[in-house]
């Protein structure tokens, strides 16, 4: 196997405070291939958030970061502080959440663009401002020359969220770093800048981590998802294997209480019972384990380690990998 | 594919606008079209402005206006009267009132402006470094700034003029090391908060430089009550430069100087009042129109005030 994008090791992030530390992001590891579709998915306060910005060191400077986080071999971790700004934008672009105001309230859509491309690029303004129009373009938003004079303001979410994508592509980085993209968007808009980003990473061949929490987006988008919890992923595999024989029961969980139109029949949502770990107090063993259905005496003492236990790399954090018999509900679930 | 309903072309903004719920209407107050326009709908702001163009435009051009030499004495001509040639009289030493006047506008008025933004710009220079370095940085540049501002203000001056001895450009230095710190205090606080705003954000991870952010994306937050400061702090300057030049301690003689005049006049108060009272008007005018057009302002740029 080729050297992977983004190989991230024991990767953990944990912000100190006065009554403790908080352990955001608690020994996760995976990679990223090159123009691979990751999704990584997961409950609120699970750590995907932290762990994207940790990736290129965003953070505010109290996070205390551990692991490595290698891109194409460089450990971004270890990277001086003034070699950073040569990785975010340039190498890996970041696409957040609430676009409108990712985008500077007092600065014309055009010239934050070109702001974006000059900031690693020596070009000229002027082949600035054309390379600009194209990217508006190619994120598919109409007569570009009209729309770069506007404000923020007055875009839609999103319309904004394209114009995030088309800054965050602007210097052709290897991986586009997606957190939540759509979250502040409406359905029918979230499935476009989906669409988007899938037709961008395929044309352009940049690897694309989508953070989100919901499944079926992903199922749309990516290639291979990894679920996490409480700081740790729990199970990952391809979007086949993992909606087709998910094999944790946090996943299963998950699967459970999410809603579909197109039931076959009526069934109960099933909640998750109890409420995820803070992150001050992780349980010991297996983090799921309080409100694990299939709890054994195993899992209140040794975490599970993510193994590899089907094809496909399938891995899944669990001490009964394999072995516990899926909820009747799921067995039919189709990709 | 569905079709992309969020992206409705426009062929004006005015269509934009009009393109349905998704755009939102209100722009933010900092955004509107002119602030000269909505400053001359404002009708403090417009009084305000109209007081320090008019005051402005006479102080600059009195060396053309003022039908004297403001220092060329005529002590056979004491206290005179408002004649043809003198029309608001004379002082005691004979000089022509109104060409005092102007030309005390100038040394009052344009000080109190190009030392206004002087502090302004060294304030909002150290306020910027010091929010956006933070940390050590930002704790020393703090802790200088509420050893400063222990001290009254006036006290300060006081201290820098008393050890730099009297004169204009010595009291100009005073005002310097005492008034920056306000300036750096009010732009440190809004960087604070702007350097958390999600757009900010975004630039650190779309790899920009640090001077660009603070230059191109913080600094913009900053500038509206920062102007709404100067207005206020530039017409407190107006008056301390004033009273200090009253005292002695600024404008020395035969300069003319509004508080300069005043206090020159003193001694004549009882024989001859107007030679307290014209000088009296005009700083009155002066700190008034500063005062408004600061008012003004801050209705203009804080839209919940409207």
């Amino acid at each position: 196997m080729t050297r992977p994008l983004l190989d991230v090791r024991d990767l953990a992030v944990t912000f100190p405070t006065d009554s403790g530390p908080i352990h955001a992001v608690h020994r996760m590891s995976f990679s990223i291939g090159s123009g691979e579709r990751v999704g990584i998915v997961g409950e609120s306060g699970a750590g995907k958030s932290v762990a994207a910005l940790a990736i290129t060191r965003l953070l505010a400077p109290s996070a205390r970061l551990s692991g490595q986080v290698a891109l194409d071999g460089t450990d971004l971790l270890q990277l001086p502080r003034s070699q950073l700004r040569h990785v975010r934008g340039e190498r890996i672009g970041m696409v957040f959440q609430d676009p409108v105001t990712c985008l500077s309230p007092r600065m014309s859509v055009g010239d934050q663009l070109v702001e974006a491309i000059r900031a690693h690029r020596g070009v000229p303004r002027r082949a600035a401002r054309d390379r600009a129009l194209d990217l508006l373009r190619s994120v598919g938003i109409p007569d570009p020359v009209l729309w770069a004079k506007e404000y923020p303001h007055r875009l839609s979410g999103g319309m904004a969220q394209r114009v995030m994508i088309a800054m965050a592509i602007s210097c052709d980085p290897e991986l586009l770093i997606a957190d939540e993209p759509t979250t502040a968007l409406d359905v029918t808009i979230e499935a476009q800048i989906i669409d988007l980003l899938v037709e961008l990473s395929e044309e352009r061949g940049t690897a694309v981590m989508l953070i989100t929490h919901d499944l079926a987006l992903l199922a749309r988008f990516a290639e291979r998802i990894l679920v996490t919890y409480a700081g740790s992923i729990v199970e990952q595999g391809t979007v086949g294997t993992l909606y087709g024989r998910p094999s944790h029961p946090y996943t299963w969980g998950l699967m459970q209480s999410v809603t579909g139109v197109n039931e076959q029949r009526r069934r109960r949502l099933t909640a998750i019972r109890g409420a995820p770990p803070s992150a001050r107090a992780i349980p010991p063993g297996c983090a799921f384990h309080p409100r694990c259905p299939y709890v054994q005496e195993v899992c209140r003492r040794e975490v599970p380690e993510l193994m590899v236990h089907g094809g496909d790399d399938h891995a899944s954090a669990c001490h009964f990998a394999g072995q516990l018999a899926r909820p009747e509900e799921l067995r039919e679930v189709r990709p | 594919m569905s079709e992309r309903v969020d992206a409705t072309p426009a062929t004006s903004a005015a269509t934009a606008s009009a393109a349905g719920g998704e755009l939102q209407d209100a722009p933010p107050a900092a955004l509107r079209p002119s602030l000269l326009r909505q400053l001359l709908g404002d009708r403090t702001a417009l009084l305000g402005l109209l007081i320090l163009v008019v005051l402005g435009l006479l102080a600059l051009l009195a060396p053309w206006l003022s039908p004297h030499d403001p220092i060329a004495q005529d002590v056979l001509n004491r206290f005179a009267p408002p004649s043809a040639a003198h029309p608001l009289g004379t002082d005691h030493l004979g000089r022509d009132e109104l060409s005092r006047l102007l030309h005390g506008g100038r040394t009052s008025l344009l000080t109190a402006v190009a030392l206004g933004t002087a502090i302004l710009l060294i304030g909002t220079a150290v306020g910027l470094v010091s929010g956006f370095a933070g940390g050590k940085v930002d704790g020393l540049i703090m802790r200088v700034i509420d050893v400063l501002l222990a001290f009254p203000n006036f006290l300060l001056v006081l201290v820098v003029v008393g050890a730099l001895g009297p004169g204009m450009v010595n009291l100009a230095v005073a005002f310097l090391v005492a008034g920056w710190v306000g300036y750096a205090r009010v732009v440190r606080g809004l960087v604070l908060v702007a350097r958390h705003q999600p757009y900010v954000e975004a630039a650190h991870a779309l790899g920009f430089g640090s001077g660009r952010i603070a230059i191109r994306h913080l600094l913009p937050n900053v500038y509206a009550p920062v102007m709404v400061l100067w207005t206020l702090r530039t017409g407190q300057l107006l008056l301390a430069f004033a009273a200090l030049s009253f005292l002695g301690l600024g404008v020395q003689p035969p300069t003319a100087e509004w508080g300069a005049m005043l206090n020159e006049a003193r001694e004549a108060f009882v024989r001859a009042p107007q030679l307290m009272i014209y000088p009296g008007i005009v700083i009155t005018v002066a700190a008034l129109g500063f005062n408004l057009l600061g008012d003004g302002l801050r209705d203009v740029l804080d839209p919940k005030l409207r």
